[in-house]
């Protein structure tokens, strides 16, 4: 589903190249549940981002169902965003001033879904989450567990066929972050492509393959 | 979608209220303002537009020059003779021509031996109408003013003469011995245009009161003013071209006529004739004699700057207010790039928000609008109207103010932060906030700049205006009071003198035909009789007729000889006293070597029996001129100058000696100095309007601040509390806090110094003698930005500063 080749990414300072991402080669099949590990400022995120599409290469090729995402303009990478991919940060990045159900909606009205099966989608996710109670509720009014877990629906609402998520469960003490992983993985049960970025083994170990990086290098895949 | 964004505007105007309360309340302010001066200018650009030939009528106008070529008058009225004589010598280039004279206090008495006093009286020739159109109500307007002795009336003037209902073939008396026939009544004429007349007679009814020769002789009595209609095909250069030929022709025709030898220079080298566009003259024409107020462009300008400005000081806020907000959009716009936005639905999103806040205070606007309109009109002395929807001109302008602060007070989020990569703005949302704090205060900057170049705008205004007040003239003009008085009592005025001067209170009284505050319109042709060049001298010497007891009732000073005196018979039509411009110009100096000196004035030979100090006659726009002062014994101005204490004591004195002397006329007077002070009525308006417009940017300006400390206090607070736990006073804390505006303000006085110095110095030219600018306004200026901008942020900056540290660092 995804082939990275030759991918790098350098910042220039001055006449210095800071390269966060050197010779990245990397194929992720469909279904695969990926952890990515690796110290801090190893360009684990970096690497998510730029398979999320929100940060370009500096150099190389990035392949998506074998279309090339590094030849691809803002309009089509936005329709990516909407049709392909889903977003799990660890700040959960919900928008304060909209509550539950509207942040729900948000990705479909940027896909442009009609109103009746707006709704149905929302209160399908809201059930399957079981957040029906919470919806007129702001982000501010729950907890942290909660907001990742409206941050979870909200990615997959418009059923992506990947999800990345950068420490999911940074924020969150182990309960619910075990309860979001759990999630996670039961999305994966249903066929959806998982990368996740994340420092603890534990939350890896519910991943098929994990990726070490180290200093912008690849160490190891298993 | 629309509702998804409606939903986030009015949640972050309900979040944020502080926010939201400066951005729409200084909008709104600002907006109203530029829809009140939008009103202004629209009406001071509608002068004579209305009139359906207007660009094809032109005003003729009359200059003079001084042999040394600069124009020592130019006048708006000229001779009667000119236009009969135009029309005649070029019907091709003139399809009409009129002439129209302005008389001003006219006694009107009705059957019923009842009078009243019109204060404009005008005539025209019969073809008035058909230049300038008018509504009749009654009457016919071809034939209104054909008949000597027959008058059309505004509608106005008609119920007050006549009440309701028609009055054409009715009669009043004019001056109380003519009687005058009404032949029609017009509408009121509309506020906007440049001269207003109550009543107009018909042109032949001059002709037997100055006489048949008068209107195709004189070329001396300046006092007609007259509107040309070109034919469609004829462009006004055509006519200006034959005016010097044309002057020539018959000014030299008519000094042979008179018997007299020809000047050396041509007639068309020292007079010419200019053609003013109709619809210029209101805002451009500021010639002597003028026959109303007009505006000025300069004016115009200034106010729409003004209007600019504010709500340019409005916008600023907004935008920096939203840059203040903007780590925090930062991550929303990144995450809803993330949920598939492009950027132009985030630019929708934006600049329909700003477009939300901006309808709103434009909502509030037209309110406020509703609410000043009545005080902003008496303040202004005009009858301005607001019609949101029946005037196109205001509706559209109200559509592109709309659009125009959107776009520049969205400007920042929309175009700005959409644009970013949602890794950017998602990852590093603290460093796009402090990205901006460049942008602020450069922001800032502008806007304190723009307050304190208003303030010292204000502070030169009004040190100006006091300066006029104040300079000393060259005479007394406390205590002053004048009397209108006219030909009626020219045989009465050495009783009437005697009776008034019998009051103790009265310590002199003095018959002139001008007083100071006057224009000095009026010369006649001066020669040198004695000395190396005997002629005419070669610049226009204005004279002033006086009485015996002039100089000493306005205390002007002499420098040489002597003034006239009754002692000496000859003094009458003999005795000249010169000011001591005169004498410079004349090459009589020392002004001893001018007296004694013989001179020539018009058609009196004599002597220059002494010279007077230079003063300011008129108001100080003007440069002091060369004046001449004799005797004439015609009475027009009735000046009397009161000693004691007992001043309405003393005007009830001269109102019951006035109704015996003039029993028709209400006893009308005027304060010397009020009448100065009227000179300069525009500048004091200006000054007003400025003060008001200047107090209401720096309000805005200082609402800005309020938000922009807030902010940087809940930013700060973090650091602040860091500071505090390493030992900081909070002494320390509000020296760095006011450390960082401070150097704001000064470098913004460092803008506006020269920009106002630049600007008031333009505005000074226009008076012949200013005060200049001093510094104490530019440093008051500053330190009074300074102290506002102290005092709006001082709060913001305690509160910080005392918070307790733990609560500081806690924050995060």
């Amino acid at each position: 589903m995804i082939e990275l080749r030759n991918i790098e990414k350098y910042y220039k300072n001055k006449f210095v190249k800071t390269y966060v991402l050197r010779n990245i080669n990397l194929k992720i099949n469909e279904g695969e549940f990926i952890s990515i590990m690796g110290p801090s400022g190893a360009g684990k995120s970096t690497l998510l981002y730029i398979l999320g599409m929100l940060d370009t290469p500096s150099g190389g090729e990035y392949y998506f169902d074998e279309q090339p995402v590094h030849k691809m303009s803002e309009r089509q990478l936005s329709e990516m965003h909407k049709s392909a991919i889903g977003f799990v940060f660890q700040q959960y990045h919900l928008i304060d001033e909209l509550t539950v159900y509207e942040n729900l909606e948000t990705p479909l009205l940027y896909q442009k879904v009609k109103g009746n099966e707006r709704k149905g989608m929302v209160a399908e996710i809201l059930d399957k989450f079981n957040i029906v109670a919470k919806k007129d509720l702001f982000p501010n009014q729950l907890s942290g567990g909660q907001q990742q877990l409206v941050a979870v629906a909200r990615a997959i609402i418009s059923r992506p066929k990947l999800i990345l998520a950068d420490e999911p469960t940074g924020n969150l003490h182990s309960d619910q972050g075990k309860e979001i992983m759990d999630l996670l993985k039961a999305l994966n049960d249903e066929g959806t492509t998982i990368i996740q970025v994340t420092h603890s083994e534990i939350n890896a170990k519910y991943g098929n393959r994990i990726i070490n990086l180290a200093d912008g290098w690849i160490e190891e895949t298993n | 979608m629309l509702r998804n964004y409606l939903k986030i505007a009015l949640r972050n105007l309900n979040k944020y209220k502080t926010y939201s309360l400066i951005n729409i309340l200084g909008l709104s302010l600002g907006i109203t303002c530029t829809i009140l001066i939008l009103l202004f200018v629209k009406d001071e650009l509608s002068y004579d537009e209305h009139f359906e030939n207007k660009d094809r009528i032109y005003r003729i106008t009359r200059e003079w020059k001084n042999t040394s070529g600069e124009s020592s008058l130019h006048l708006a009225r000229i001779a009667p003779p000119i236009a009969p004589l135009l029309k005649n010598d070029y019907p091709d280039l003139i399809e009409q021509i009129t002439r129209v004279r302005a008389d001003y206090n006219t006694l009107i008495k009705f059957d019923d031996n009842s009078s009243l006093v019109e204060d404009d009286f005008f005539w025209a020739e019969e073809n008035f109408f058909e230049i300038f159109d008018h509504k009749f109500i009654y009457g016919d307007p071809a034939n209104s003013l054909s008949e000597p002795n027959t008058a059309v009336l505004t509608e106005s003037t008609s119920k007050k003469y006549f009440g309701d209902g028609d009055p054409v073939g009715k009669t009043f008396m004019y001056e109380g011995e003519t009687p005058v026939k009404v032949t029609g009544v017009i509408e009121d004429l509309p506020s906007n245009t440049h001269f207003h007349f109550s009543a107009l007679g018909s042109f032949k009814s001059l002709i037997p009161v100055f006489g048949k020769e008068f209107f195709t002789t004189n070329w001396g009595r300046n006092n007609y003013l007259t509107y040309v209609l070109l034919p469609e095909n004829v462009n006004p250069e055509q006519l200006l071209q034959k005016f010097p030929p044309f002057l020539d022709k018959h000014l030299t025709a008519r000094v042979l006529a008179l018997g007299r030898e020809l000047p050396e220079r041509k007639p068309s080298e020292g007079t010419m004739l200019h053609l003013q566009k109709l619809t210029d003259i209101h805002l451009h024409s500021h010639l002597s004699s003028e026959v109303g107020t007009n505006g000025d462009i300069v004016n115009i300008y200034l106010f729409t700057g003004i209007a600019v400005f504010t709500l340019l000081i409005a916008c600023i806020n907004f935008m920096n207010l939203a840059t203040a907000r903007s780590a925090k959009r930062a991550r929303e716009i990144g995450m809803r790039k993330v949920l598939g936005a492009v950027r132009k639905q985030l630019v929708y999103q934006f600049l329909g928000e700003s477009f939300f806040i901006t309808i709103v205070s434009l909502l509030i606007s037209l309110l406020a609008v509703e609410a000043a309109l009545k005080p902003f009109n008496s303040f202004i002395d005009k009858d301005l109207s607001f019609s949101f929807i029946g005037d196109p001109v205001i509706f559209f302008g109200l559509i592109s103010l709309l659009v125009i602060v959107t776009l520049v007070a969205g400007s920042y989020p929309a175009f700005l932060l959409s644009g970013f990569k949602p890794t950017r703005a998602l990852k590093s949302s603290d460093k796009i906030a402090s990205g901006t704090s460049s942008l602020r205060k450069f922001l800032v900057v502008s806007q304190f700049t723009i307050s304190t170049c208003l303030i010292i705008c204000v502070g030169i205004v009004s040190e100006q205006i006091d300066f006029m007040k104040n300079k000393d003239l060259g005479f007394t003009k406390e205590r002053i009071v004048l009397l209108p008085a006219s030909g009626s009592m020219t045989s009465d005025i050495n009783a009437f003198k005697s009776r008034v001067m019998q009051n103790p209170n009265v310590s002199n009284v003095s018959f002139s035909r001008l007083v100071p505050s006057n224009m000095l319109l009026n010369s006649w042709g001066a020669r040198r009789v004695d000395g190396d060049n005997p002629g005419p001298v070669g610049f226009r010497l204005a004279v002033v007729e006086i009485d015996y007891d002039f100089f000493e009732t306005y205390e002007m000073k002499l420098i040489a000889g002597r003034v006239q005196s009754q002692e000496f018979a000859t003094d009458s039509a003999e005795a000249f006293v010169i000011n001591e411009e005169a004498a410079r110009r004349l090459e009589w100096w020392p002004p001893e070597e001018a007296v004694n000196r013989p001179l020539k004035y018009g058609n009196r030979e004599g002597r220059v029996v002494g010279v007077v100090a230079n003063n300011n006659f008129e108001s100080l726009h003007n440069k002091i001129s060369p004046q001449i002062y004799l005797i004439q014994h015609r009475v027009y101005n009735t000046s009397v100058k009161i000693a004691g204490t007992d001043i309405a004591g003393t005007l009830d004195y001269l109102k019951n000696i006035w109704q015996e002397y003039r029993p028709d006329y209400p006893f009308e007077y005027e304060f010397l100095d009020d009448r100065f002070d009227q000179l300069y009525k525009n500048e004091a308006k200006l000054g007003e309007v400025f003060s008001i417009f200047a107090i209401l940017a720096v309000i805005i300006a200082s609402l800005g601040l309020l938000g922009l400390a807030s902010y940087t206090a809940e930013q700060k607070t973090k650091e602040i509390g860091i500071r505090k736990t390493l030992g900081a006073s909070i002494s320390s804390i509000l020296f760095q806090f006011g450390n960082e505006f401070s150097r704001l303000i000064i470098i913004a006085n460092i803008i506006a110094w020269p920009l106002a110095y630049i600007g008031m110095n333009y505005w000074l030219q226009t008076f012949a003698y200013s005060g200049g600018q001093s510094v104490i306004v530019f440093l008051l200026a500053g330190l009074l930005v300074a102290v506002i901008c102290i005092l709006t942020i001082s709060y913001q900056a305690i509160k910080a500063a005392v918070i307790n540290p733990i609560n500081a660092i806690r924050y995060e």
